[in-house]
């Protein structure tokens, strides 16, 4: 190891703080709180999870606001589905108490990563999923997503609470190559749109 | 069957833990990730000492794994010497009348 000082090495800053932390969004880390039907790993991200381990990345994991306010055999939502008074304010109460730890990281001196995911309606960065028709009687939709620009809903809320507290938060979203069946994954857009590709995007993010 | 469903492939199988345990742990994490495990990961509420979101953060974990539970998913809890932060959720958890397994850090998963 080159250039550490003592009580100091290239994970980890002095006495124990963490240097990097990385805010990720539950099914990073554990698929099964995913709506059903969507999810292509059995449990972790796995190749993310040895990554983040690998790295010394201290990993905070942000319970899913869907299954804490809709459950684990919700449908699959757009993001005007969720825009919501209540999950709103779901979203804002959990975005409050993440923000809390996230100052206390940064006054340790940590550097804060953020990792939502791809295309959600919730926790997407770059892109979200939009159709106005959806709601009233069930109908059957297309397995390819109403996929637009945008983020959903519980990223805009965390947004406003890191800025309102002026946390410096580094925030990308993995690509839904990495997380959706194909048929989800959009042919257009600001994604890598490879497994490979989608996984390395991330790492790349999380090293810079 | 239909190609969403051919696309299912949650395990319905969650490894609970707290942060200190990922960290002192990691062989053995990594036996449970192997067997198809997700994480369910408490962070380090001690770092919020005294804050009203130390109940935020443990009533959102709780809801999620009862939400597990109620839907079958298998739980398992893992920890090591001194992890109060998971301490918290499972006291939550047992008030609620929500039992889980809780094993050593170093537990394998079962075959």
């Amino acid at each position: 190891m080159t250039g550490v000082q003592p009580g100091i090495d290239d994970r980890r800053g002095i006495a124990g703080t963490p240097a990097k932390v990385a805010f990720l969004m539950h099914s990073v880390l554990n698929m099964n709180v995913r709506a059903p039907g969507i999810a292509v790993h059995r449990g972790p991200i796995e190749d993310l999870y040895h990554f983040l381990m690998d790295r010394g990345f201290e990993v905070v994991q942000i319970p899913c606001p869907e299954t804490t306010y809709v459950g684990l055999r919700r449908w699959w939502f757009t993001r005007e589905l969720y825009d919501s008074v209540g999950y709103r304010r779901h979203c804002r109460r959990l975005a409050e108490a993440v923000c809390d730890l996230a100052e206390a990281y940064h006054r340790q001196g940590a550097r804060l990563y953020f990792v939502g995911m791809g295309l959600s309606p919730t926790c997407g960065l770059r892109m979200t999923q939009s159709d106005p028709a959806w709601g009233g009687k069930p109908f059957e939709v297309p397995l390819d997503p109403p996929a637009v620009p945008g983020k959903g809903v519980f990223v805009e809320e965390l947004e406003q609470a890191l800025a309102a507290r002026g946390i410096p938060v580094q925030m990308s979203d993995v690509a839904p190559a990495a997380i959706y069946p194909p048929y989800r994954v959009p042919a257009a857009g600001p994604y890598p749109t490879s497994l490979a590709a989608a996984i390395e995007e991330v790492k790349r993010f999380l090293d810079a | 069957m239909r190609e969403a469903e051919a696309f299912d492939r949650r395990s319905r199988r969650t490894l609970l833990l707290g942060s200190t345990t990922l960290q002192q742990c990691r062989e053995a994490v990594d036996g449970w990730v192997a067997a198809g495990y997700g994480l369910t990961v408490v962070p380090r509420l001690d770092l919020l000492e005294g804050r009203a979101s130390v109940a935020t953060w443990v009533q959102a974990i709780c809801d999620t794994l009862e939400e597990m539970v109620r839907n079958r998913h298998a739980v398992v809890a893992v920890r090591s010497e001194g992890d109060r932060a998971l301490d918290a959720v499972l006291d939550e958890l047992a008030r609620r009348g929500v039992a889980l397994t809780v094993q050593p850090c170093d537990a394998s998963p079962k075959a």
